[in-house]
């Protein structure tokens, strides 16, 4: 792979039978070229390289529930958890095989308790897997040359002008002299050569027991939606698999996404304990369409929140089929996250004669609905009265004050979306009084039929000596 | 599957012809019941069996015209036959006490367990948002839509998600020929002398159905006590 142009470009990546050839990453390209005729190059596309990587990572979230990408073409996954999956064989496998399905045979695999031994595992040429016991990474990195170990080139060539060649031979060096004439960098080098972690080196410091977030780190900064969306599923497959293999489902979800600006956070609140992905997924994308995230995109992790163990739910052969429990909770969760609980909402009946308190909307319980069951009546197809159907009584929100036309002593004419109405039926009064004790009213309802046809409910209002427009029949 | 299998189902399709008489899985579950009977013979005689599913239905007619009676009624056999129902809302107007239900339904009817939503979005623009979602989760069997802009969606993409899920959407306005695409329009009248339903399709007349509906009273009309007030100007 060839970055840049011209005279400037240089060495991206090499393959492994390029190397043997002594052509090395930086390298000018017309050096590569004059070194080995017949070599086959490509235009270095970073975008293309992104969306292959974003693939890896994605598949490899199905082995860890911890992906990041600490250089080119290599992963850090966190191996925590799979003691309860079927331990470290299990893992093994399922790391494979989520490179295999992303096209990479020919992946290795190290797996060691500190990130520079796993790292250093992978470089072992014959190991597709190549595991590191407990306690044993400093012996096993001892006879390993120095550039198995993340470290820069600077440092690499100043220690092999000491006469270091392994990484041994580093460990054994006395700690004060290592500070004194390596600094930091070489500290940590030391560090890593005699077995230790430092959490600097590798991502994840180790998950607390119960611990249920899955993360992912980009590949490269992403400004566009679609690559966060496509590893946010890919995590959200990872949780929902675990929360499976327990038997639980979660009532909240917390997405953090980082940001060249800091984490951006969001919660998402299914209406029911769920596990399913695509209601998720619909949930996270909806909490993402009002987020604003003010960098691109680092990566994404999510938290499942409140767990609770999973309830089957049981159909009725007795009862009509009844709507998908979760096609609801999907439904509702995202009418209420949008426009609030009292957005979607149910009728009851409450007792009052007062008529605009006849009866309230109550938000939608979703819970509470999906335990109601049904009085069977017949075969479940739908049956109806014979009677044509009564009349329904529609309300403003609020009465409206009514212009009116008082002819002979009674109503004559309404105003009516901007028209008068001449009055062609009255029926009424009928006298509503009462809460003298809260907020009194006191109304003298009319039937109004115009001679457009409308059925109009008005009331006059003694005490505020005006007439007000309520509702209709429709 | 074997390879058999594999042919012989082939080879049945081949018979279907090019006409195709499989059916897709939406289609086979419309036609399990391809629409909600509104309980009004005539009616139901002028639309296929009722308001079909799979379509959008314009619910064209002026105000007590008689648009929501019907729609009540529609919406209580709905739930009766196990599907949910909905109604977008956005006028504010839909007072909860005529959409009590219970267990029985209203008149004895069929209530059933299956789902009555009100959806009231705080601007008209939401209105056809809740529809799409309520029609996306595919839950509803009826899904009715008032106070909305219909000139300006995509209907197209609501009418797919209709046909998909096989959901009866209804669009509840004034002005008859507001929506676009409506696979079948049904006009209430509101003339007091002439209460009537015309059903369209795609434009065309194709039944007229009279109806009679008296105002209702909340108490008898001579409570026996009398009017010492004249009503004041």
């Amino acid at each position: 792979m060839v970055r840049g142009e011209g005279k400037r470009a240089l060495v991206a990546a090499a393959s492994e039978s390029a190397r043997r050839h002594e052509i090395a990453v930086g390298m000018r390209a017309a050096d590569a070229r004059a070194q080995l005729p017949g070599l086959r190059e490509w235009e270095w596309s970073p975008a293309l390289y992104d969306e292959v990587q974003t693939e890896l990572a994605a598949a490899l979230l199905a082995a860890s529930p911890r992906v990041s990408r600490p250089g080119l073409g290599a992963f850090w996954l966190d191996a925590g958890g799979w003691d309860r999956l079927g331990g470290e064989e299990a893992f093994v496998e399922a790391a494979r095989s989520a490179a295999l399905a992303a096209g990479y045979p020919e992946a290795r695999l190290g797996i060691a308790g500190t990130a520079a031994a796993a790292r250093a595992a992978t470089r072992l040429d014959g190991h597709a897997v190549h595991r590191v016991a407990p306690g044993d990474e400093a012996r096993f990195l001892a006879p390993l040359p120095l550039d198995v170990l993340p470290i820069s080139e600077d440092l690499l060539e100043l220690l092999e002008a000491l006469g270091l060649e392994t990484v041994g031979a580093l460990a054994a060096l006395p700690a004060g002299e290592v500070e004194a004439r390596l600094g930091p960098e070489g500290v940590q080098a030391r560090g890593w050569a005699r077995g230790l972690e430092d959490g600097r080196e590798g991502p994840f410091g180790g998950a607390p027991p119960g611990d249920w977030t899955v993360e992912v780190e980009f590949p490269g900064p992403v400004e566009r939606l679609e690559p966060l969306l496509f590893l946010l599923k890919s995590c959200l497959d990872h949780l929902s698999d675990a929360l499976t293999a327990e038997g639980l489902c979660l009532r909240g979800l917390e997405l953090t996404i980082a940001t060249e600006d800091g984490p951006v956070r969001a919660t998402a609140r299914p209406a029911r304990p769920t596990r399913q992905v695509a209601m998720l997924l619909s949930l996270c994308k909806s909490a993402l369409d009002g987020l604003q995230v003010p960098g691109r995109a680092l990566g994404v992790r999510v938290e499942a929140q409140e767990l609770v163990p999973a309830m089957a739910e049981q159909a009725d052969l007795f009862e009509p089929p009844r709507p998908d429990p979760d096609a609801l909770a999907t439904a509702l969760s995202k009418l209420q996250g949008r426009w609030g609980p009292d957005s979607v909402v149910q009728p009851a009946a409450t007792d009052s004669h007062r008529p605009e308190k006849q009866g309230r909307w109550e938000p939608v319980d979703l819970m509470a609905e999906l335990a109601r069951r049904a009085v069977l009546d017949g075969n479940g197809s739908a049956s109806l009265p014979a009677e044509a159907p009564a009349l329904v009584l529609r309300l403003w929100p609020r009465p409206r004050r009514l212009e009116v036309h008082i002819e002979r002593g009674e109503l004559g004419a309404l105003l009516v979306d901007g028209g008068w109405r001449a009055v062609e039926q009255l029926k009424g009064p009928e006298r509503l009084s009462g809460e003298w004790w809260e907020d009194h009213y006191q109304r003298e309802y009319y039937r109004v039929s115009t001679t457009a046809g409308d059925l109009l409910w008005v009331f006059y209002d003694p005490r505020r000596r005006g007439w007000f427009w309520h509702g209709w029949w429709d | 599957m074997p390879r058999s299998s594999a042919l012989a189902a082939l080879s049945l399709a081949d018979q279907a012809g090019p006409a195709g008489s499989l059916a897709r899985a939406s289609e086979l579950l419309a036609g399990s019941a391809p629409a909600w009977p509104l309980g009004w013979p005539e009616l139901d005689a002028a639309l296929p069996g009722g308001v079909p599913r799979g379509q959008i239905t314009e619910w064209a007619g002026p105000r007590s015209a008689g648009k929501t009676a019907a729609l009540r009624q529609m919406v209580s056999a709905v739930r009766g036959a196990g599907a949910g129902a909905a109604y977008v809302d956005g006028t504010g107007t839909l007072a909860p006490a005529a959409w009590v239900f219970g267990r029985r339904g209203p008149g004895g009817g069929p209530g059933g367990a299956a789902p009555f939503w009100v959806v009231r979005p705080p601007e008209p623009l939401g209105v056809l948002a809740a529809a799409e979602e309520l029609c996306r989760s595919g839950a509803f069997g009826l899904v009715i839509a008032e106070g909305a802009d219909w000139s300006r969606t995509p209907v197209i993409r609501l009418q797919r998600l209709a046909r998909e899920t096989g959901a009866a959407l209804i669009a509840v306005v004034e002005r008859p020929g507001s929506v676009p695409l409506a696979g079948f329009r049904v006009q209430f009248a509101s003339d007091p002398q002439t209460r009537s339903c015309r059903i369209q399709v795609r434009g065309h007349l194709t039944h007229e159905v009279s109806y009679a509906n008296d105002l209702p009273y909340r108490l008898p009309e001579d409570s026996g006590l009398p009017d010492r007030r004249s009503p004041a100007s």
